[in-house]
């Protein structure tokens, strides 16, 4: 998929349009609300991207003792809210017309991590209250591996 | 059991011979009887003792109403959502147990004191049998004393540390605007540094932010099943608190309380509770506190009535992951919120704010959560882990620590240490 901010700006305009008379996109024109979804994932995976090696690095100070599982998944917890919020932050920019954002394309790459940050909430969610155990230091250590494998490939 | 002490001077015949009626006919185990015990002590143990028994008096003289006082769990209000789309709350309380007047009872300043106890534990209990016998052997002044002091102090361990107490008050007005009136005042215990090395209930496994609240064991299940249940079959158990939905053409689902009361920490702040974020990660905090769990229910209960809100009847949850279950999604899409349910219980499970990737899979697929296989050994994506690893194995050298790994030392991957930095944790 190619990104297209023009079409972006005008599904968005659209959406928002629809959600203040109550209605949805998804119901009213499935199409369209698929091509906005796809450019909303593409913005998401470059947020997300841009974070990777925090996120990286996180999972390695769990690994090497230096957090424990609560302080791992406060993290984990946090960059998924940050990522709700930047997104929401940059579709707010899209549709005001910022100069800033204008040139913006996101990164192909980044697309190669999509879902490990919805994986990694739900070890966190599954093990809450719970993360001093074998079985969450090995399915981190295998998330991270993966994660470790992905960002060599890029 | 019952046990009288008594102790008067000066009486009349006929005074002597109610109270002597009056033990005789109630007594089982234990009385003691010290006559012309003022006459024949001294005029400062006298002045003692009349000043002690009347600050007894007042001090019980100031009796009030409690709230089911003797009870081993505190009174509380019932909620209950009522028929769906109209959702209304119905407040129930327990029946309250009145208290029992027996306790202490003064009778004139020429009959000083009579102490009626009818714990079976006060008056089978050695120290004070003990003091009986001390009292009975010396029939002094000092004895006396020291014995009330004593009885006191067996009175007070006995209160607290009984989780069945069933009649004995401590004093008037304890426990009074508490919810739990067998928790000390004042929020949570604040432990001193030392006790982390002394407590074994703080150990590495405890979790770091406990609640105050205690999953309590219903009255009709035994304590040895009780104690049997997984922790996830504990938050599963009916409580007085849970919530329902009722929502026409759709099924009804359970939001239980102490589920709720598990998740409120981490999940709080997307339904509107007060929360404070952590300064280091980003991630929200609300306090486990009982009035934050029941607004977070009522919340989602809110939530799953609303006009727009999206029913996902067939749902999964953590889809094409070993932990994949069939789910109900209650899925608010203005602000991409979702409360999972588990279809075969109709219990609630977790809530969560959806990212737009989230939200998308949701509506296409019905499914929440899984990731891809991120964090499973076989990843969708991904070739399987075996291959990469040893792919990698054959690019580093092997560390010569794995040579000792027979001899009990713990074996170093070199991918892990020398490419990742880890450093692998010792098996257990």
């Amino acid at each position: 998929m190619t990104y297209n901010q023009k079409r972006h700006i005008q599904l968005l305009k659209l959406s928002q349009d629809l959600e203040n008379q109550g209605k949805f996109l998804f119901k009213e024109n499935p199409e369209e609300s698929l091509e906005l979804s796809n450019y909303d994932i593409a913005v998401e995976h470059h947020i997300f991207w841009q974070d990777r090696y925090q996120m990286s690095l996180s999972m390695e100070d769990f690994l090497n003792g230096k957090i424990d599982g609560e302080e791992l998944c406060d993290r984990a917890y946090g960059l998924h809210r940050n990522l709700i919020n930047k997104c929401k932050k940059f579709n707010l920019e899209l549709t005001s017309g910022s100069e800033k954002i204008k040139a913006f394309q996101p990164d192909k790459k980044s697309k190669d991590l999509s879902g490990f940050l919805t994986a990694f909430y739900c070890e966190c969610d599954h093990f809450e209250e719970d993360y001093e155990n074998d079985e969450f230091y090995n399915s981190i250590k295998t998330g991270f591996l993966n994660f470790q494998k992905a960002l060599i490939e890029e | 059991m019952i046990a009288y002490l008594a102790y008067f001077s000066n009486l009349s015949e006929d005074e002597a011979v109610i109270i002597d009626k009056e033990v005789f006919e109630n007594r089982e185990e234990i009385y003691i009887f010290v006559k012309n015990l003022l006459s024949n002590a001294k005029y400062k143990t006298k002045r003692l003792i009349i000043v002690s028994c009347l600050g007894v008096g007042l001090w019980f003289s100031n009796v009030q109403r409690s709230e089911a006082i003797g009870l081993s769990t505190p009174s509380r209000p019932i909620v209950r959502v009522e028929p769906s789309h109209e959702h209304t709350f119905e407040l129930r309380t327990t029946i309250k147990v009145a208290r029992r007047n027996n306790c202490i009872t003064y009778i004139s300043n020429r009959k000083i004191l009579l102490i009626y106890l009818t714990d079976p534990r006060i008056s089978s209990n050695k120290e004070i049998l003990k003091f009986t016998k001390e009292l009975q052997l010396r029939g002094g002044s000092l004895s006396l004393i020291v014995g009330l002091g004593l009885i006191g102090l067996a009175v007070l361990i006995m209160a607290f540390s009984g989780a069945e107490v069933e009649s004995f008050i401590p004093a008037p007005g304890w426990g009074l605007n508490r919810p739990d009136p067998f928790q000390p005042p004042g929020g949570p215990p604040k432990f001193p540094p030392y006790y982390d090395l002394l407590s074994p209930s703080r150990t590495s496994g405890s979790p770091r932010y406990p609640s105050t609240l205690q999953i309590t064991r219903p009255s009709a299940m035994p304590q040895s099943d009780f104690s049997a249940l997984s922790k996830v079959d504990k938050r599963r158990l009916y409580d007085i608190r849970d919530m329902k939905i009722k929502h026409k053409g759709y099924p009804e689902l359970d939001v239980g309380f102490w589920q709720a009361e598990y998740k409120v920490r981490k999940h709080g702040a997307i339904h509107g509770l007060e929360y404070t974020i952590h300064e280091k990660n980003g991630g929200t905090i609300t306090k486990k506190t009982e009035e934050n769990v029941l607004k977070m229910m009522r919340s989602i209960v809110d939530l799953a009535n609303r006009d727009q809100v999206e029913w996902f009847v067939n749902g999964t949850y953590q889809g094409g992951t070993e932990r994949q279950f069939e789910a109900i999604h209650v899925y608010d899409p203005f602000n991409q919120i979702i409360v999972v349910f588990e279809k075969s219980t109709r219990k609630f499970v977790t809530t969560c704010q959806l990212t737009l990737k989230q939200d998308t899979e949701l509506k296409a697929t019905g499914n929440f959560g899984g990731g891809e296989n991120w964090f499973s050994k076989q990843a969708q994506n991904l070739p399987p882990l075996q291959y990469f690893e040893s792919d990698v194995k054959e690019m580093t050298p092997i560390s010569p620590m794995n040579t000792l790994s027979n001899l009990g030392f713990t074996p170093i991957n070199s991918f892990e240490s020398d490419v990742m930095n880890i450093t692998p944790r010792d098996n257990p």
